[in-house]
């Protein structure tokens, strides 16, 4: 079977997914209070439509706009409204609601009949995507509904569903792909219908052969969706080597996908956006991998949004010794010191990395060996990039295409000096935005 | 939980590559080279590469740490690559302290004054080669033969060797320069290993072979002589010095490879890759800026004019330092004008208070005259250099003996094979006669680097005297008659010395004619020396005659064969 990689650029990095990739998503206890951010995507913020002492149920908007490009957020717990205010989060601190959970059966859920995708047109697709809340679950956190209102001027012929999971150690896309292939497959055809895409493409990488198994027999009934089979290679899973692996296009620089005819979409987007239209139930829960040599269970679990990663970890079995949190993947994700911070729609995993697993070394002079600039999957120079940075020269660090970075880390992991090239170029961005924003 | 701290930016996880492993592959890829030298060089190769490792770690270490432990001494591991890339361009006959003072130069000049590892802009084993090479040129131009160590001059002065001597190292040479074939194998194993990039070495071999070609030298001897392999695989290579673009890398082989043989063409440096390297890790930053590539997704052509406009820009300014070189040192050529040739006459027989000019034998003589008293002569001389003939102007006093030689004429490579000129070395000559003996390296010094033009001189001298004795004095050597019709039928064994050793011949005579002449043994390149035998040696059997037209690209071996005959017959007729 040939597989399909993007040509230039990347890596082969360890997987380590051998903890979780063979057990089955769980669901776990919800927890006594949750704190529930209403900015949690790309866009405008919600407002809380809920006040301080009053009651919601399970799946109750609590947030919405009128803005266009944002998704209304829902509660993800039965119980009263404890505060509306500003909590801190992994973006800062943001107007939340925070409820503490009383036991009722009570649910927002509504119990309509299944619907048949045929019977739907695309408006109320993106109608029902947007109530529900869903935004790209991969990390993006695009507003989905948004993402599927293309205009006419870019016809999309071909909508992927990205199941790569390029990162080390995430796993939920692969169990969904497993076990919810059914939904995949639902959420792909309703992206579809709503693009009027005539092509969908299911992309898998070739670690994950029980994954492609499960797709292949699913697609098999339709004449219109094929599974492509990647190799692995990070980072496979960023949109543009994607399109690059799966369909030979590249999107230039300042392009959106859709301008190229595309739209891709993450497993756990397609599966959310199948519950939302098919189901009528908002994204009020997501499935993360919680792993990391320190969790002393690592799994899959299906996750109220709002709970705090600490009431995660101890769903997991707790956690033992020292460990560094990572929210997200080791290559793109944050570290952070406060277990306490809400889970958003945006996190795809939690990882409690020991020591041994994490580096936390010193950074050593550059020595131009160039190993960041033979793997930028984006064919930038990071190390002349960041050499402008760091004398301030953000003219330069412009010219040299620093804003074309989508911050993969491949640069930082290649690096044998352990310099840390993404937190550099991170803030060579806001130091350029900075200088942009003098100028105008 | 107050204040939310900044979420710590990925990537959590990195690979196992450090500095330090980086390093130490360069190390591990060094040691065939290293081990080749000892074998050919002996312990000694090994000690300048241990003293120019230790002083540069040391040298690293008073710069950089406070503490002194092995761990501290050692540190990245890159002042140690540094100090043994510098041992590796060092002869292995050098006094002890050149890498001693070589390992300072490199790390405290070549990198800690730039700033340190990963600062630096030129390659410091090399800064320190030069400075070393420019500071005690004799010491550093000085080269001995593998195995035997017997003082001998490089490939690429001499102009010749065989290509498989070059390949495997047996040769003069730097440490680490002579064997191209552990350089490849060290090189495969960077490669292996993801340290280098394929681009600079192919790229430097290639423009080199072009550029051999173009200039009209041996393309494959240029790559495989002196200290160009060693430069495209671990100098040009060198992480720190050279572009990080793919582009750049290319360009800067070329450079490196294109520079290499126009200073070997046109300056008076027998070598020039070490220069090359340097001259081209200067333009780096230009490189490095304009090679930028197409980003992903970015079409267009805007970057290739860009690249263009990058590469006439680097060859311009190269060019013009090459050739700013290049005619500043051939200032240094001796020209002389007939206005110069009484300061000369004078110089040469400097008893003489006239001169009168005469015809002698044929050749024009300018007889030295003292209170109306002949007292010797004045007279030009040509032999075949190592490029063209070289004429002496030669004195010689009544009783035969030689009052002063001046070079008047060559077109030797400026600074070496122009140190002939010099008064250090023609001065062993005075009070030589017809008599004497007179051959380098018994009774007078050569020169190093300059072996050729050396023994064209000698052989000047010695032949000028010689007419001198016969033409003026009337004394003719006897042994130098030979009446082959005197000589009994037989097979007479001769040696002679040929351009790189002796060449023993076997004549054949038959009633009173030379009937074969075979060559026994030389040391001369095969590819060269053999088919010039056998012209000669048809051609001195066909003319029944001692001295014939040489063949050109082989006067040397030529010559020696004629005088190995003619030593042959010799014995014959002493035999008598």
């Amino acid at each position: 079977m040939k597989v399909k990689v993007f040509p230039a650029g990347g890596i082969a990095i360890p997987h380590r997914k051998g903890l979780t990739e063979a057990i089955p998503i769980k669901d776990i206890a919800p927890p006594e209070t949750v704190v529930i951010p209403l900015h949690q995507h790309s866009g405008a913020p919600c407002e809380a439509l809920v006040v301080p002492g009053g009651r919601v149920v399970k799946g109750q908007k609590i947030g919405d706009t009128d803005a266009r490009i944002s998704a209304p957020v829902h509660s993800s717990v039965t119980g009263r409204v404890e505060a509306v205010g500003l909590r801190p989060t992994v973006r800062g601190e943001v107007l939340s609601v925070v409820i503490r959970r009383e036991d009722s059966e009570d649910s927002g859920d509504e119990t309509s009949p299944a619907r048949s995708i045929n019977d739907l047109e695309a408006t109320e697709i993106i109608a029902a995507i947007r109530e529900a809340g869903v935004v790209g679950l991969g990390g993006e956190g695009f507003p989905t509904h948004f993402k599927w209102m293309v205009p006419p001027d870019f016809p999309v012929d071909t909508v992927i569903i990205n199941g790569a999971e390029c990162e080390p150690y995430l796993t939920a896309d692969h169990r969904l792909l497993v076990e919810r292939t059914g939904d995949v497959m639902s959420g792909l055809r309703l992206a579809m219908k709503a693009t009027g895409a005539r092509r969908g493409v299911i992309a898998i990488e070739n670690n994950k052969p029980d994954a492609i198994e499960a797709a292949r027999d699913a697609v098999r009934q339709w004449y219109d969706i094929d599974v492509v089979v990647l190799g692995t290679k990070y980072p496979q899973g960023a949109k543009k080597m994607l399109t690059r692996a799966v369909l030979g296009r590249e999107v230039p620089p300042h392009t959106r996908s859709y301008q190229e005819g595309v739209v891709i979409n993450n497993v756990q987007t397609a599966v959310a956006a199948a519950d939302a239209v098919l189901r009528r139930k908002p994204l009020y829960e997501k499935v993360i991998t919680v792993s990391g040599g320190a969790v002393n269970s690592p799994a899959n679990l299906v996750v109220p949004i709002g709970m705090s990663f600490r009431d995660v970890l101890s769903a997991a079995g707790g956690t033992s010794g020292n460990f560094r949190l990572v929210v997200g993947g080791p290559m793109t994700g944050v570290g952070v010191d406060d277990l306490d911070l809400p889970l958003t729609k945006t996190v795809t995993a939690l990882l409690a990395l020991t020591p041994a697993e994490y580096f936390d070394g010193e950074a050593g002079p550059c020595i131009r060996c160039a190993r960041c600039v033979n793997t930028c999957p984006m064919r930038l120079t990071p190390s002349m990039i960041v050499a402008y940075i760091e004398r301030g020269d953000v003219a330069m660090a412009e010219q040299t295409y620093i804003e074309d970075c989508m911050e993969c880390g491949v640069c930082a992991f290649v690096c044998p000096a352990r310099r840390p090239l993404v937190q550099q170029i991170k803030e060579g961005k806001t130091a350029l935005a900075a200088s942009q924003a003098r100028a105008s | 939980m107050n204040q939310a701290k900044q979420p710590l930016a990925g990537p959590h996880i990195r690979t196992d590559l450090t500095t330090p492993t980086v390093m130490l592959d360069v190390v591990i890829a060094l040691l065939p080279v290293m081990v080749v030298a000892v074998i050919f060089f002996g312990p000694d190769a090994l000690i300048v590469i241990a003293l120019a490792c230790a002083s540069a770690c040391l040298t690293e270490w008073v710069i950089r740490s406070r503490k002194l432990t092995p761990a501290a001494l050692v540190g990245d591991g890159s002042a140690a690559v540094t100090g043994i890339l510098l041992g590796l361009t060092l002869s292995p006959v050098v006094p002890w302290w050149m890498p001693v003072v070589g390992g300072v130069l490199a790390i405290a000049v070549g990198k800690q004054l730039f700033g340190g590892l990963g600062k630096n802009v030129f390659n410091p084993a090399l800064v320190a080669r030069a400075i070393l090479l420019l500071t005690w040129p004799i010491p550093n131009s000085r080269f001995v033969t593998p195995f035997d160590g017997v003082t001998a001059a490089t490939p690429l002065a001499t102009g010749v060797a065989r290509l498989w001597d070059l390949a495997v190292g047996s040769v003069p040479g730097a440490i680490g320069e002579t064997s191209a074939l552990a350089i490849l194998l060290g090189g495969a194993y960077l490669l292996y290993r993801g340290h280098i990039d394929w681009r600079i070495p192919s790229a430097v071999i290639a423009a080199a072979l072009v550029v051999a070609w173009m200039v009209g030298r041996h393309p494959l001897f240029e790559v495989l002589a002196g200290g160009l392999m060693l430069a495209a695989v671990f100098m040009a290579t060198d992480i720190v010095t050279s572009p990080v673009t793919r582009t750049g890398r290319i360009l800067f082989g070329l450079l490196i490879g294109a520079l290499t043989i126009v200073i070997r063409h046109f300056t008076i440096f027998p070598e020039g890759v070490f220069f090359a390297v340097l001259l081209a890790n200067a333009c780096v930053p230009l490189l490095d800026r304009y090679t930028v590539g197409l980003r992903f997704g970015e079409t267009g052509s805007a970057r290739p004019v860009r690249t263009a406009v990058s590469v006439v820009l680097v060859l311009v300014m190269s060019g013009g330092a090459v050739v700013g070189l290049a005619s500043a040192m051939s200032e240094l050529a001796v020209t002389r004008t007939a206005a110069a040739r009484a300061t000369e006459l004078r110089v040469v027989l400097p008893a003489a208070e006239a001169f009168e000019e005469r015809e002698i034998a044929g050749r024009t003589v300018f007889v030295g005259l003292a209170a109306g008293r002949e007292i010797g002569a004045a007279f030009f001389w040509s032999e075949t250099g190592f490029r063209a003939p070289i004429t002496l102007l030669v004195g010689v006093g009544d009783d035969g003996a030689l009052t002063g030689v001046v070079v008047t004429d060559h077109a030797e490579t400026p600074g070496m094979g122009s140190q002939v000129a010099v008064r250090e070395f023609l001065g062993q000559f005075d009070g030589k006669t017809h008599e004497d003996d007179i051959a380098l390296e018994r009774d007078v010094s050569g020169i190093t680097g300059a072996t050729i033009s050396a023994r064209a001189v000698t052989a000047g001298i010695r032949n000028a005297v010689a007419f001198y004795a016969a033409a003026v004095l009337g004394i003719v050597n006897d042994e130098i008659k030979i009446n082959l019709a005197d000589i009994p039928d037989g097979v007479y064994i001769g040696t002679a010395e040929g351009f790189l050793g002796p060449i023993t011949v076997e004549v054949t005579v038959a009633g009173g004619r030379i009937e074969a002449i075979t060559v026994k043994s030389h040391f001369d390149t095969p590819e060269f020396a053999d088919p010039a035998f056998e012209v000669v040696a048809d051609r001195m059997i066909a003319a029944q005659a001692l001295e014939v037209d040489v063949v050109s690209g082989a006067t040397v071996s030529s010559q020696g064969l004629m005088r190995a005959v003619e030593e042959a017959l010799r014995t014959a007729g002493a035999g008598q």
